[in-house]
């Protein structure tokens, strides 16, 4: 292959990538919106798409997370209805995070007409029950009393006794003077 | 002449034919080094530099000189650490335990194994220092301290007993010191100046005699247990953690039991290597290796019955993790590691001195080489297979594997060779076996220590 033809087709590849990625800036990107709901009593999290003109949108592959602490836990997936909602149902028993509140992120799939979007919302919720007792490992802010007396105890006991050794090799050092 | 004015037996006035005797004999270990003594110090001086110069390259490469990784965190440092202090426990045992059990046999060796504690020691602590691969940031330890972290622990730990050890090896020294002070043998000025000054004015009057004793007594009573806290802190950097392999509630006994195991092995080595290359035969005798031999034996007893109980469970809960561990040591990749150190290490030396009624010298000092080696190795496996099974699986690469690169086996070869060196150095300035309790034991009438001899061995 000649050095016209690598030329050729690097210039081709680089002309695609910027056609794809101008055509995806160019997608209008639709407001999504998500709040807490109840159906039959169970609670559901409802995401309402819509365009910027508030028309809302059909169709659209809406994906629900909840953070968590090393990531984000999928929800579960559903598609807007004519009305432009979708719903998921929201289990009952998620904890959220220590300020009682469960992050929760609505994200749109980019179509061939809307670019992805992504709609947040903070519900309440239980917070993460904590440990009742004194975190005791390497994690805890402050060693504990007990060990804290325990090691000074016993090292500050061993070595009040060499001092007293030394103190003996002074005397014995004075003794044969 | 009453009791309390009775000069001490390291006290020159003291000496009688037969301590004038040992007295040249072990004063005639001091002289200076033959042809063979200095090619000895130079092999292990240019085998230590050998390893000073693959520290120098890691700390200019940092740890991506060894075989360390994210998942081997640990690696032969820390095996050489564990082993040097499991060695360390020899000084204590030999010494401190047989002189609270006035064990008169314990005489000539008794120096030989408080020095290996203190040389043990002294490679043991750089080697973690090594291993932290950022020697400028030791200070941080002390500076971000945090009383929780067994790290602490065994840092705190292991100073207590350096220290206790310095001056355990130090006390039972100044009687022979002033011997050497007032001696007529030709030493330098400068070693002379050092008799003179480590003596602190000794004379072996009543009043020295006794703060003496009690001195040594107190502390032959605190250094065990600092003994057994350094041992056991030790098994607590491995068994504070919930790995498989490390978290189990025997782990401080096992490695108490591990350490006077290969620390009575250590000594014995140790007293051959004198023996034969400083001539005191008529110091320590077949009957001393017997002994120690007789202690091997138990010790040896005792650590299979711990070997036997920390993988025993393992074995029959079956729970993963531990399954894991075990499958590597027994018929995975570490089991040539894991039955070399039963086989070689545990079976063939217990085997041996339990079916010998008077085992020889040789074959004492054969088997205590082996058990050596042994304990080396069973470091290696605490460390490494549990090391090659992460609880996170998952972002594991599929086989995970530790073998040493040069520069590691360069430190660890230059690690030995300066404990070697210590030991040597140490031997030509100091009587390695103690002229004044030889002496007082040839003070002693025959008839009184027949007496002592038949209540205490």
């Amino acid at each position: 292959m000649s050095k016209l033809h690598l030329l050729v087709c690097g210039l081709l590849l680089i002309a695609g990538w910027a056609t794809t990625t101008l055509r995806a800036a160019d997608l209008p990107t639709p407001t999504v919106t998500v709040a807490p709901g109840e159906e039959d009593g169970k609670k559901q999290l409802i995401a309402t798409v819509k365009t910027a003109e508030g028309k809302p949108l059909e169709n659209i592959p809406v994906t629900f997370k909840a953070r968590r602490l090393f990531g984000e836990l999928i929800l579960g997936a559903d598609k807007t209805l004519d009305d432009g909602t979708a719903s998921v149902p929201l289990p009952a028993d998620l904890p959220g995070s220590p300020d009682g509140k469960l992050h929760i992120t609505a994200l749109t799939t980019a179509t061939a007409k809307y670019a992805a979007a992504t709609g947040l919302v903070a519900v309440p919720a239980a917070p993460m029950a904590l440990p009742s007792l004194d975190p005791r490992s390497l994690a805890a802010p402050h060693a504990p009393w007990g060990l804290i007396i325990t090691v000074v105890l016993t090292v500050g006991g061993v070595w009040c006794t060499y001092a007293y050794i030394v103190l003996q090799i002074f005397r014995l050092r004075k003794a044969g003077a | 002449m009453s009791a309390p004015d009775r000069p001490h037996p390291g006290h020159p006035s003291a000496n009688t034919g037969a301590i004038d005797d040992t007295q040249r004999v072990l004063l005639g270990t001091l002289r200076p080094f033959g042809r063979p003594g200095w090619i000895w110090v130079l092999f292990l001086l240019l085998c230590s530099a050998v390893g000073l110069a693959a520290y120098i390259y890691q700390m200019f490469h940092g740890l991506a000189a060894t075989a360390m990784t994210d998942y081997f965190s640990w690696g032969i440092y820390i095996v050489n650490f564990v082993f040097f202090i499991g060695v360390s426990m020899a000084g204590t045992l030999i010494s401190a335990i047989l002189r609270l059990t006035g064990a008169p046999w314990r005489r000539p060796i008794t120096r030989l194994a408080e020095a290996i504690t203190l040389f043990a020691l002294m490679i043991a602590g750089p080697m973690i220092i090594i291993d932290m691969g950022r020697p400028d940031r030791v200070y941080f330890v002390l500076l971000h301290a945090r009383l929780q972290s067994p790290i602490l622990w065994d840092v705190l730990s292991l100073n207590t007993y350096m220290a206790g050890s310095l001056l355990y090896l130090y006390l039972p020294m100044i009687p022979d010191l002033a011997i050497l002070r007032d001696s007529a043998q030709a030493f330098p000025a400068w070693q002379r100046r050092l008799y003179r000054t480590l003596a602190l004015g000794w004379h072996g009057n009543a009043q020295q005699h006794h703060l003496l004793e009690r001195s040594i007594a107190i502390m032959a009573i605190v250094i065990i247990p600092v003994a057994i806290s350094i041992h056991t802190v030790t098994a607590w950097l491995f068994g504070m953690t919930l790995r498989p392999g490390w978290h189990s509630t025997i782990i401080g006994p096992d490695f108490v039991v591990g350490a006077i195991y290969s620390g009575v092995a250590a000594v014995i080595t140790a007293i051959a290597v004198f023996r034969h290359f400083l001539r005191l035969h008529q110091f320590i005798g077949q009957e001393h290796f017997i002994k120690l031999g007789r202690l091997l034996l138990i010790f040896g007893l005792i650590y299979m019955y711990f070997v036997v109980n920390e993988h025993l469970g393992d074995i029959y809960t079956n729970e993963r993790t531990q399954r894991h561990v075990s499958e590597l040591l027994f018929v995975g990749k570490y089991a040539v590691q894991f039955w070399f150190m039963v086989i070689v290490g545990l079976v063939i030396p217990v085997l041996y001195l339990a079916c010998q009624r008077r085992p020889s010298v040789g074959g004492i000092v054969t088997v205590a080489v082996l058990v050596n080696l042994g304990m080396w190795v069973k470091r290696y496996i605490i460390i490494v297979p549990t090391l090659a099974s992460p609880i996170m699986e998952a972002s594991a690469p599929k086989s995970l594997g530790y073998i040493p690169t040069l520069v590691e086996w360069s430190i660890t070869l230059g690690g030995f060779a300066f404990f070697c060196l210590l030991y040597t150095v140490f031997a030509k300035l100091f009587p390695i076996v103690s002229i004044w309790e030889m002496a007082e034991d040839k003070a002693i009438p025959q008839q009184a220590r027949q007496l002592v001899e038949g209540s205490h061995v």
